[in-house]
Protein backbone atom coordinates (compact mmCIF):
# COMPACT_ATOMS: atom_id res chain seq x y z
CA UNK A 1 0.00 0.00 0.00
CA UNK A 2 3.05 2.21 -0.02
CA UNK A 3 2.58 5.21 -2.23
CA UNK A 4 -1.19 5.37 -1.87
CA UNK A 5 -3.96 3.14 -3.09
CA UNK A 6 -4.37 2.27 -6.67
CA UNK A 7 -7.38 0.55 -8.13
CA UNK A 8 -6.85 -2.20 -10.65
CA UNK A 9 -10.17 -3.02 -12.13
CA UNK A 10 -9.08 -5.35 -14.91
CA UNK A 11 -10.27 -8.43 -13.04
CA UNK A 12 -13.28 -6.62 -11.65
CA UNK A 13 -14.36 -5.50 -15.09
CA UNK A 14 -14.36 -9.06 -16.35
CA UNK A 15 -15.46 -10.89 -13.23
CA UNK A 16 -18.27 -8.62 -12.09
CA UNK A 17 -21.77 -9.42 -13.33
CA UNK A 18 -22.61 -7.73 -16.56
CA UNK A 19 -24.61 -4.55 -16.31
CA UNK A 20 -26.97 -5.88 -18.94
CA UNK A 21 -28.12 -8.63 -16.57
CA UNK A 22 -30.25 -6.37 -14.44
CA UNK A 23 -32.66 -9.10 -13.40
CA UNK A 24 -31.63 -10.88 -10.23
CA UNK A 25 -33.41 -14.20 -9.92
CA UNK A 26 -33.63 -16.71 -7.11
CA UNK A 27 -30.19 -18.22 -6.74
CA UNK A 28 -29.26 -21.60 -5.24
CA UNK A 29 -25.62 -20.58 -5.62
CA UNK A 30 -26.03 -17.68 -3.21
CA UNK A 31 -27.86 -19.94 -0.75
CA UNK A 32 -25.02 -22.44 -1.04
CA UNK A 33 -22.40 -19.72 -0.49
CA UNK A 34 -24.17 -18.51 2.66
CA UNK A 35 -24.71 -22.09 3.84
CA UNK A 36 -21.09 -23.13 3.35
CA UNK A 37 -19.98 -19.93 5.07
CA UNK A 38 -22.28 -20.70 8.02
CA UNK A 39 -20.81 -24.21 8.21
CA UNK A 40 -17.21 -22.93 8.00
CA UNK A 41 -17.89 -20.34 10.70
CA UNK A 42 -19.47 -22.96 13.00
CA UNK A 43 -16.83 -25.64 12.44
CA UNK A 44 -14.07 -23.21 13.41
CA UNK A 45 -15.69 -22.45 16.75
CA UNK A 46 -14.23 -24.22 19.75
CA UNK A 47 -17.62 -25.13 21.19
CA UNK A 48 -18.49 -27.24 18.14
CA UNK A 49 -15.15 -29.04 18.17
CA UNK A 50 -15.51 -29.60 21.93
CA UNK A 51 -19.00 -31.13 21.62
CA UNK A 52 -17.99 -33.31 18.70
CA UNK A 53 -14.88 -34.60 20.47
CA UNK A 54 -16.96 -35.36 23.58
CA UNK A 55 -19.43 -37.28 21.43
CA UNK A 56 -16.71 -39.25 19.65
CA UNK A 57 -15.00 -40.12 22.95
CA UNK A 58 -18.23 -41.39 24.53
CA UNK A 59 -19.01 -43.46 21.44
CA UNK A 60 -15.52 -44.97 21.56
CA UNK A 61 -15.95 -45.72 25.25
CA UNK A 62 -19.05 -47.79 24.46
CA UNK A 63 -16.69 -50.73 23.76
CA UNK A 64 -15.56 -50.69 27.37
CA UNK A 65 -19.08 -50.23 28.74
CA UNK A 66 -20.11 -53.42 26.95
CA UNK A 67 -17.41 -55.50 28.66
CA UNK A 68 -19.54 -55.78 31.78
CA UNK A 69 -22.18 -57.83 29.99
CA UNK A 70 -21.74 -61.51 29.37
CA UNK A 71 -23.82 -62.40 26.35
CA UNK A 72 -22.87 -61.31 22.86
CA UNK A 73 -26.33 -59.99 22.18
CA UNK A 74 -26.32 -57.93 25.37
CA UNK A 75 -22.93 -56.48 24.52
CA UNK A 76 -24.09 -55.37 21.08
CA UNK A 77 -27.27 -53.94 22.59
CA UNK A 78 -25.28 -51.88 25.09
CA UNK A 79 -23.07 -50.52 22.29
CA UNK A 80 -26.05 -49.71 20.11
CA UNK A 81 -28.00 -47.97 22.88
CA UNK A 82 -24.98 -46.01 24.13
CA UNK A 83 -23.88 -44.81 20.70
CA UNK A 84 -27.35 -43.86 19.47
CA UNK A 85 -27.99 -42.07 22.76
CA UNK A 86 -24.73 -40.10 22.51
CA UNK A 87 -25.42 -39.20 18.84
CA UNK A 88 -28.89 -38.01 19.79
CA UNK A 89 -27.76 -35.88 22.77
CA UNK A 90 -24.69 -34.37 21.08
CA UNK A 91 -26.62 -33.61 17.88
CA UNK A 92 -29.29 -31.86 19.94
CA UNK A 93 -26.65 -29.82 21.77
CA UNK A 94 -24.90 -28.89 18.51
CA UNK A 95 -28.25 -27.92 16.99
CA UNK A 96 -29.06 -25.69 19.98
CA UNK A 97 -25.60 -24.11 20.27
CA UNK A 98 -25.18 -23.76 16.52
CA UNK A 99 -28.52 -22.16 15.79
CA UNK A 100 -29.46 -20.20 18.93
CA UNK A 101 -27.16 -17.31 18.05
CA UNK A 102 -27.30 -17.83 14.31
CA UNK A 103 -29.43 -14.80 13.45
CA UNK A 104 -29.14 -12.57 16.58
CA UNK A 105 -25.35 -12.55 16.26
CA UNK A 106 -25.67 -11.53 12.61
CA UNK A 107 -27.74 -8.52 13.65
CA UNK A 108 -25.58 -7.67 16.69
CA UNK A 109 -22.34 -7.90 14.72
CA UNK A 110 -23.94 -6.10 11.75
CA UNK A 111 -22.63 -8.75 9.39
CA UNK A 112 -26.19 -9.02 8.08
CA UNK A 113 -25.91 -5.46 6.76
CA UNK A 114 -22.93 -6.26 4.58
CA UNK A 115 -24.69 -9.33 3.17
CA UNK A 116 -28.09 -7.77 2.52
CA UNK A 117 -26.33 -4.74 0.98
CA UNK A 118 -25.31 -7.13 -1.81
CA UNK A 119 -27.91 -8.41 -4.29
CA UNK A 120 -29.18 -11.03 -1.84
CA UNK A 121 -32.82 -11.54 -0.93
CA UNK A 122 -33.82 -11.89 2.70
CA UNK A 123 -35.28 -15.36 2.24
CA UNK A 124 -32.13 -16.44 0.40
CA UNK A 125 -30.16 -15.36 3.44
CA UNK A 126 -32.50 -17.25 5.79
CA UNK A 127 -32.46 -20.36 3.59
CA UNK A 128 -28.67 -20.19 3.42
CA UNK A 129 -28.42 -19.99 7.19
CA UNK A 130 -30.84 -22.92 7.56
CA UNK A 131 -28.91 -24.92 4.96
CA UNK A 132 -25.66 -24.21 6.79
CA UNK A 133 -27.15 -25.40 10.07
CA UNK A 134 -28.39 -28.60 8.41
CA UNK A 135 -24.92 -29.13 6.90
CA UNK A 136 -23.41 -28.69 10.35
CA UNK A 137 -25.74 -31.31 11.84
CA UNK A 138 -25.19 -33.72 8.95
CA UNK A 139 -21.43 -33.32 9.27
CA UNK A 140 -21.45 -33.97 13.02
CA UNK A 141 -23.83 -36.93 12.65
CA UNK A 142 -21.73 -38.44 9.86
CA UNK A 143 -18.60 -38.10 12.01
CA UNK A 144 -20.32 -39.73 14.99
CA UNK A 145 -21.91 -42.42 12.81
CA UNK A 146 -18.52 -43.31 11.35
CA UNK A 147 -17.16 -43.66 14.86
CA UNK A 148 -20.22 -45.78 15.76
CA UNK A 149 -19.55 -47.97 12.74
CA UNK A 150 -15.89 -48.29 13.68
CA UNK A 151 -16.85 -49.30 17.23
CA UNK A 152 -19.27 -51.93 15.90
CA UNK A 153 -16.63 -53.26 13.49
CA UNK A 154 -13.99 -53.48 16.22
CA UNK A 155 -16.42 -55.24 18.54
CA UNK A 156 -17.54 -57.60 15.79
CA UNK A 157 -13.96 -58.49 14.91
CA UNK A 158 -13.22 -59.08 18.58
CA UNK A 159 -16.20 -61.39 18.97
CA UNK A 160 -15.38 -63.31 15.81
CA UNK A 161 -11.81 -63.77 17.00
CA UNK A 162 -13.01 -64.91 20.41
CA UNK A 163 -15.44 -67.46 18.99
CA UNK A 164 -12.90 -68.75 16.52
CA UNK A 165 -10.41 -69.30 19.28
CA UNK A 166 -13.03 -71.16 21.31
CA UNK A 167 -13.92 -73.49 18.48
CA UNK A 168 -10.29 -73.95 17.43
CA UNK A 169 -9.39 -74.83 21.03
CA UNK A 170 -12.12 -77.42 21.18
CA UNK A 171 -10.93 -78.96 17.91
CA UNK A 172 -7.37 -79.06 19.13
CA UNK A 173 -8.38 -80.83 22.33
CA UNK A 174 -10.40 -83.34 20.40
CA UNK A 175 -7.50 -83.98 18.05
CA UNK A 176 -5.12 -84.43 20.95
CA UNK A 177 -7.54 -86.83 22.55
CA UNK A 178 -7.92 -88.73 19.34
CA UNK A 179 -4.16 -88.91 18.94
CA UNK A 180 -3.81 -90.23 22.48
CA UNK A 181 -6.51 -92.76 21.78
CA UNK A 182 -4.70 -93.74 18.61
CA UNK A 183 -1.48 -94.19 20.54
CA UNK A 184 -3.27 -96.25 23.18
CA UNK A 185 -4.81 -98.36 20.46
CA UNK A 186 -1.39 -98.79 18.90
CA UNK A 187 0.15 -99.84 22.17
CA UNK A 188 -2.75 -102.07 23.06
CA UNK A 189 -2.71 -103.86 19.69
CA UNK A 190 1.07 -104.25 19.43
CA UNK A 191 1.78 -108.06 19.41
CA UNK A 192 4.98 -109.96 18.77
CA UNK A 193 3.11 -112.75 16.99
CA UNK A 194 1.69 -110.26 14.59
CA UNK A 195 5.15 -108.86 14.05
CA UNK A 196 6.48 -112.36 13.51
CA UNK A 197 3.81 -113.07 10.95
CA UNK A 198 4.68 -109.89 9.11
CA UNK A 199 8.36 -110.71 9.12
CA UNK A 200 7.71 -114.27 7.85
CA UNK A 201 5.72 -112.85 5.09
CA UNK A 202 8.48 -110.37 4.29
CA UNK A 203 11.10 -113.15 4.44
CA UNK A 204 9.12 -115.22 2.10
CA UNK A 205 8.60 -112.38 -0.22
CA UNK A 206 12.16 -111.08 -0.53
CA UNK A 207 14.02 -114.28 0.24
CA UNK A 208 15.78 -112.96 3.31
CA UNK A 209 16.69 -115.51 5.87
CA UNK A 210 15.87 -113.36 8.75
CA UNK A 211 13.99 -116.06 10.49
CA UNK A 212 17.29 -117.67 11.23
CA UNK A 213 18.09 -114.70 13.43
CA UNK A 214 18.61 -116.05 16.88
CA UNK A 215 15.90 -115.11 19.35
CA UNK A 216 13.17 -114.91 16.84
CA UNK B 1 -29.87 9.87 -14.04
CA UNK B 2 -29.49 10.27 -10.30
CA UNK B 3 -27.49 7.61 -8.52
CA UNK B 4 -29.60 8.15 -5.39
CA UNK B 5 -33.01 9.75 -5.13
CA UNK B 6 -35.28 9.91 -2.13
CA UNK B 7 -38.71 11.48 -1.82
CA UNK B 8 -40.26 12.36 1.52
CA UNK B 9 -38.22 9.59 3.12
CA UNK B 10 -39.27 9.23 6.74
CA UNK B 11 -38.35 6.76 9.44
CA UNK B 12 -39.90 6.46 12.87
CA UNK B 13 -38.68 3.88 15.35
CA UNK B 14 -41.05 2.33 17.86
CA UNK B 15 -39.62 2.78 21.33
CA UNK B 16 -41.89 0.26 22.96
CA UNK B 17 -45.21 0.24 24.70
CA UNK B 18 -46.25 3.69 26.01
CA UNK B 19 -42.93 5.22 25.00
CA UNK B 20 -44.06 6.53 21.64
CA UNK B 21 -41.98 6.73 18.50
CA UNK B 22 -38.62 8.26 17.71
CA UNK B 23 -38.46 10.36 14.58
CA UNK B 24 -35.09 9.40 13.09
CA UNK B 25 -35.58 10.91 9.64
CA UNK B 26 -38.20 13.29 8.36
CA UNK B 27 -39.20 13.98 4.78
CA UNK B 28 -35.75 13.64 3.27
CA UNK B 29 -35.56 14.68 -0.37
CA UNK B 30 -32.06 13.76 -1.43
CA UNK B 31 -30.54 13.65 -4.88
CA UNK B 32 -27.02 12.41 -5.48
CA UNK B 33 -25.96 12.81 -9.09
CA UNK B 34 -24.01 10.16 -10.91
CA UNK B 35 -20.26 10.71 -10.68
CA UNK B 36 -20.27 13.07 -7.71
CA UNK B 37 -18.99 12.68 -4.17
CA UNK B 38 -21.68 13.65 -1.67
CA UNK B 39 -20.94 14.19 1.99
CA UNK B 40 -23.63 13.54 4.57
CA UNK B 41 -22.79 15.43 7.74
CA UNK B 42 -24.43 15.71 11.10
CA UNK B 43 -23.99 15.05 14.79
CA UNK B 44 -24.57 11.63 16.34
CA UNK B 45 -28.21 10.57 16.05
CA UNK B 46 -28.97 13.00 13.27
CA UNK B 47 -30.15 10.27 10.90
CA UNK B 48 -27.09 9.67 8.68
CA UNK B 49 -26.84 5.91 9.22
CA UNK B 50 -30.63 5.60 9.08
CA UNK B 51 -30.56 7.25 5.66
CA UNK B 52 -27.98 4.78 4.39
CA UNK B 53 -29.92 1.81 5.78
CA UNK B 54 -33.14 3.04 4.16
CA UNK B 55 -31.39 3.49 0.82
CA UNK B 56 -30.12 -0.09 0.99
CA UNK B 57 -33.52 -1.41 2.14
CA UNK B 58 -31.93 -2.77 5.31
CA UNK B 59 -34.81 -1.13 7.15
CA UNK B 60 -38.21 -0.16 5.79
CA UNK B 61 -39.27 3.48 5.58
CA UNK B 62 -42.29 4.63 7.56
CA UNK B 63 -43.15 6.94 4.68
CA UNK B 64 -41.64 7.95 1.37
CA UNK B 65 -39.54 6.13 -1.20
CA UNK B 66 -35.99 5.83 -2.44
CA UNK B 67 -34.38 4.82 -5.73
CA UNK B 68 -30.89 3.75 -6.74
CA UNK B 69 -30.16 4.40 -10.42
CA UNK B 70 -33.93 4.78 -10.86
CA UNK B 71 -34.59 1.29 -9.47
CA UNK B 72 -36.82 1.26 -6.36
CA UNK B 73 -34.75 0.42 -3.30
CA UNK B 74 -37.06 -2.38 -2.22
CA UNK B 75 -36.00 -4.36 -5.31
CA UNK B 76 -32.89 -6.52 -5.01
CA UNK B 77 -31.73 -5.29 -8.43
CA UNK B 78 -31.15 -1.85 -6.95
CA UNK B 79 -28.15 -3.25 -5.05
CA UNK B 80 -26.41 -4.75 -8.07
CA UNK B 81 -24.00 -1.86 -8.45
CA UNK B 82 -23.67 -0.73 -4.85
CA UNK B 83 -20.83 -1.24 -2.41
CA UNK B 84 -21.48 -0.56 1.26
CA UNK B 85 -19.11 -0.06 4.14
CA UNK B 86 -21.03 0.09 7.44
CA UNK B 87 -19.87 2.06 10.44
CA UNK B 88 -17.55 -0.02 12.67
CA UNK B 89 -17.90 -3.09 10.46
CA UNK B 90 -17.69 -6.54 11.97
CA UNK B 91 -17.28 -9.51 9.69
CA UNK B 92 -17.14 -13.25 10.25
CA UNK B 93 -14.38 -13.53 12.83
CA UNK B 94 -13.31 -17.04 11.89
CA UNK B 95 -12.81 -16.28 8.21
CA UNK B 96 -9.47 -15.06 6.89
CA UNK B 97 -9.15 -11.83 4.95
CA UNK B 98 -9.00 -13.65 1.61
CA UNK B 99 -11.95 -15.92 2.53
CA UNK B 100 -14.01 -12.86 3.49
CA UNK B 101 -13.48 -11.25 0.11
CA UNK B 102 -14.17 -14.57 -1.64
CA UNK B 103 -17.46 -14.88 0.27
CA UNK B 104 -18.66 -11.40 -0.69
CA UNK B 105 -17.42 -11.83 -4.26
CA UNK B 106 -19.43 -15.03 -4.66
CA UNK B 107 -22.51 -13.30 -3.25
CA UNK B 108 -22.11 -10.80 -6.08
CA UNK B 109 -22.05 -13.61 -8.65
CA UNK B 110 -18.29 -13.62 -9.17
CA UNK B 111 -16.12 -16.73 -9.18
CA UNK B 112 -13.20 -18.63 -10.59
CA UNK B 113 -9.70 -17.37 -11.33
CA UNK B 114 -10.92 -13.86 -11.99
CA UNK B 115 -12.36 -13.57 -8.49
CA UNK B 116 -9.07 -14.82 -7.07
CA UNK B 117 -7.21 -12.20 -9.08
CA UNK B 118 -9.60 -9.49 -7.93
CA UNK B 119 -9.11 -10.58 -4.30
CA UNK B 120 -5.33 -10.28 -4.63
CA UNK B 121 -5.72 -6.85 -6.22
CA UNK B 122 -7.94 -5.59 -3.43
CA UNK B 123 -5.80 -7.07 -0.66
CA UNK B 124 -2.86 -5.27 -2.20
CA UNK B 125 -4.95 -2.13 -2.59
CA UNK B 126 -5.86 -1.93 1.10
CA UNK B 127 -2.46 -3.14 2.30
CA UNK B 128 -3.56 -6.48 3.75
CA UNK B 129 -1.64 -8.88 1.52
CA UNK B 130 0.51 -10.09 4.39
CA UNK B 131 -2.58 -10.60 6.58
CA UNK B 132 -4.59 -12.39 3.86
CA UNK B 133 -4.54 -15.78 5.64
CA UNK B 134 -5.08 -14.46 9.15
CA UNK B 135 -8.52 -14.83 10.73
CA UNK B 136 -10.39 -11.55 11.18
CA UNK B 137 -10.56 -12.17 14.95
CA UNK B 138 -6.87 -11.18 14.91
CA UNK B 139 -7.40 -7.97 12.90
CA UNK B 140 -7.15 -4.51 14.44
CA UNK B 141 -9.99 -2.00 14.07
CA UNK B 142 -8.19 -0.24 11.25
CA UNK B 143 -7.58 -3.52 9.44
CA UNK B 144 -11.27 -4.42 9.74
CA UNK B 145 -12.11 -1.05 8.20
CA UNK B 146 -9.74 -1.81 5.33
CA UNK B 147 -11.14 -5.28 4.67
CA UNK B 148 -14.60 -3.68 4.84
CA UNK B 149 -13.61 -1.24 2.16
CA UNK B 150 -12.19 -4.08 0.05
CA UNK B 151 -15.45 -6.06 0.29
CA UNK B 152 -17.39 -2.95 -0.73
CA UNK B 153 -15.22 -2.66 -3.85
CA UNK B 154 -15.13 -6.39 -4.69
CA UNK B 155 -17.59 -6.22 -7.60
CA UNK B 156 -16.40 -2.83 -8.86
CA UNK B 157 -19.65 -1.03 -7.99
CA UNK B 158 -20.84 2.20 -9.60
CA UNK B 159 -22.00 3.59 -6.25
CA UNK B 160 -20.22 3.43 -2.91
CA UNK B 161 -21.93 4.12 0.39
CA UNK B 162 -19.32 4.74 3.06
CA UNK B 163 -20.47 5.17 6.64
CA UNK B 164 -17.61 6.73 8.61
CA UNK B 165 -14.92 5.13 6.41
CA UNK B 166 -12.01 6.53 8.41
CA UNK B 167 -13.25 5.54 11.87
CA UNK B 168 -10.41 3.77 13.66
CA UNK B 169 -7.96 4.31 10.82
CA UNK B 170 -4.63 6.05 11.48
CA UNK B 171 -3.74 9.31 9.64
CA UNK B 172 -1.81 7.48 6.92
CA UNK B 173 -4.74 5.13 6.26
CA UNK B 174 -7.13 8.06 6.48
CA UNK B 175 -5.19 9.91 3.80
CA UNK B 176 -5.13 6.75 1.67
CA UNK B 177 -8.91 6.47 1.93
CA UNK B 178 -9.28 10.12 0.98
CA UNK B 179 -7.02 9.57 -2.04
CA UNK B 180 -8.99 6.45 -2.93
CA UNK B 181 -12.27 8.37 -2.88
CA UNK B 182 -10.78 11.00 -5.17
CA UNK B 183 -9.51 8.25 -7.47
CA UNK B 184 -12.95 6.64 -7.53
CA UNK B 185 -14.42 9.99 -8.40
CA UNK B 186 -11.91 10.28 -11.24
CA UNK B 187 -13.15 6.93 -12.53
CA UNK B 188 -16.70 8.23 -12.63
CA UNK B 189 -17.92 6.42 -9.51
CA UNK B 190 -20.51 7.95 -7.24
CA UNK B 191 -19.73 8.13 -3.54
CA UNK B 192 -22.05 8.91 -0.66
CA UNK B 193 -19.89 9.58 2.35
CA UNK B 194 -21.04 9.94 5.93
CA UNK B 195 -18.34 11.38 8.16
CA UNK B 196 -17.61 13.44 11.22
CA UNK B 197 -14.28 14.57 9.85
CA UNK B 198 -15.29 17.86 8.31
CA UNK B 199 -11.84 18.65 6.92
CA UNK B 200 -11.84 15.36 5.06
CA UNK B 201 -15.34 15.94 3.70
CA UNK B 202 -14.31 19.39 2.57
CA UNK B 203 -11.35 17.94 0.68
CA UNK B 204 -13.17 15.23 -1.26
CA UNK B 205 -16.84 16.15 -1.55
CA UNK B 206 -18.50 18.03 -4.38
CA UNK B 207 -21.70 18.61 -2.42
CA UNK B 208 -22.71 18.18 1.17
CA UNK B 209 -25.91 17.87 3.15
CA UNK B 210 -26.15 18.54 6.87
CA UNK B 211 -28.65 16.55 8.88
CA UNK B 212 -29.81 17.47 12.35
CA UNK B 213 -32.51 15.69 14.33
CA UNK B 214 -33.61 13.86 11.20
CA UNK B 215 -33.98 16.92 9.01
CA UNK B 216 -31.80 18.29 6.25
CA UNK B 217 -30.88 21.76 7.45
CA UNK B 218 -28.26 22.69 4.89
CA UNK B 219 -27.36 21.41 1.45
CA UNK B 220 -25.26 22.64 -1.41
CA UNK B 221 -21.98 22.85 -3.29
CA UNK B 222 -19.04 22.71 -0.90
CA UNK B 223 -17.03 25.53 -2.46
CA UNK B 224 -19.94 27.93 -2.61
CA UNK B 225 -21.04 27.07 0.92
CA UNK B 226 -17.69 27.64 2.57
CA UNK B 227 -16.45 30.61 0.57
CA UNK B 228 -17.08 34.07 2.07
CA UNK B 229 -17.58 36.47 -0.84
CA UNK B 230 -17.10 39.54 1.37
CA UNK B 231 -13.63 38.52 2.50
CA UNK B 232 -10.40 38.11 0.55
CA UNK B 233 -7.27 36.24 1.55
CA UNK B 234 -3.95 37.05 -0.10
CA UNK B 235 -0.92 35.00 0.87
CA UNK B 236 2.44 36.63 0.14
CA UNK B 237 5.95 35.47 0.80
CA UNK B 238 9.04 37.46 1.98
CA UNK B 239 7.13 40.77 2.30
CA UNK B 240 9.32 43.50 3.89
CA UNK B 241 7.78 45.45 6.83
CA UNK B 242 7.80 48.71 4.86
CA UNK B 243 5.92 47.16 1.98
CA UNK B 244 3.44 45.60 4.40
CA UNK B 245 2.74 49.06 5.92
CA UNK B 246 2.08 50.44 2.45
CA UNK B 247 -0.33 47.54 1.67
CA UNK B 248 -2.24 48.14 4.89
CA UNK B 249 -2.42 51.87 4.11
CA UNK B 250 -3.73 51.13 0.63
CA UNK B 251 -6.42 48.83 2.06
CA UNK B 252 -7.62 51.52 4.47
CA UNK B 253 -7.50 54.16 1.74
CA UNK B 254 -9.83 51.98 -0.36
CA UNK B 255 -12.39 51.99 2.47
CA UNK B 256 -11.83 48.33 3.41
CA UNK B 257 -10.80 47.02 6.81
CA UNK B 258 -8.13 44.47 7.73
CA UNK B 259 -9.75 41.69 9.79
CA UNK B 260 -6.60 39.74 10.62
CA UNK B 261 -2.94 39.52 9.67
CA UNK B 262 -1.31 36.21 10.53
CA UNK B 263 1.20 33.67 9.35
CA UNK B 264 -0.49 30.77 7.55
CA UNK B 265 -0.34 27.52 9.45
CA UNK B 266 0.14 24.05 8.07
CA UNK B 267 -2.34 21.36 9.08
CA UNK B 268 -1.46 18.83 11.75
CA UNK B 269 -2.04 16.11 9.18
CA UNK B 270 0.54 17.60 6.79
CA UNK B 271 2.99 18.01 9.66
CA UNK B 272 2.47 14.38 10.71
CA UNK B 273 2.85 12.99 7.19
CA UNK B 274 5.93 15.15 6.48
CA UNK B 275 7.57 13.91 9.69
CA UNK B 276 6.94 10.30 8.67
CA UNK B 277 8.24 10.89 5.15
CA UNK B 278 11.44 12.36 6.56
CA UNK B 279 11.98 9.34 8.79
CA UNK B 280 14.64 7.30 7.03
CA UNK B 281 13.21 4.03 8.34
CA UNK B 282 10.10 4.57 6.19
CA UNK B 283 6.43 4.83 7.10
CA UNK B 284 4.95 2.54 9.72
CA UNK B 285 2.59 -0.14 8.51
CA UNK B 286 -0.39 -1.88 9.96
CA UNK B 287 -0.20 -5.60 9.36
Amino acid sequence: MNGGWDIMTEAAAVAAPSASHERVGFSLKRINVIGVNTLTEAVRQKVFIFLLVIGLVFIALAIFFSQYNLGEQEQMKVIKDTCLGVISVISTLIAIVGTAQLLPSEVENRTIYTILAKPVRRFEFLLGKFYGSVLLLVLSMVAMSLMFGAVLWIKEQGMIRELSQTYLGETHAATEQANQQIQQIKVATFDLNLLKAVLVDLDYSVGLDILDVPGL
Amino acid sequence: MDAIRTEQLTKKYDLGWRKGRLLALENLNLRVHEGEVYGLLGPNGSGKSTTLKLILDLISPTEGSAWLFDVPCNKVESRLHVGFLPENPYFYRYLTGAETLEFYGKLCGMGGALLKKRIEELLDLVGLTRARDRQLSGYSKGMLQRIGLAQALIHDPKLLLLDEPTAGVDPIGSKDIRDLILRLKGMGKTVLLSSHLLAQVQDVCDRIGVLNLGQMILEGDVKSLISDQRRLSITVQDLPDAARARVEEAVRAAGASIVSVEHPQTTLESLFLDALKKDERGMGHHD
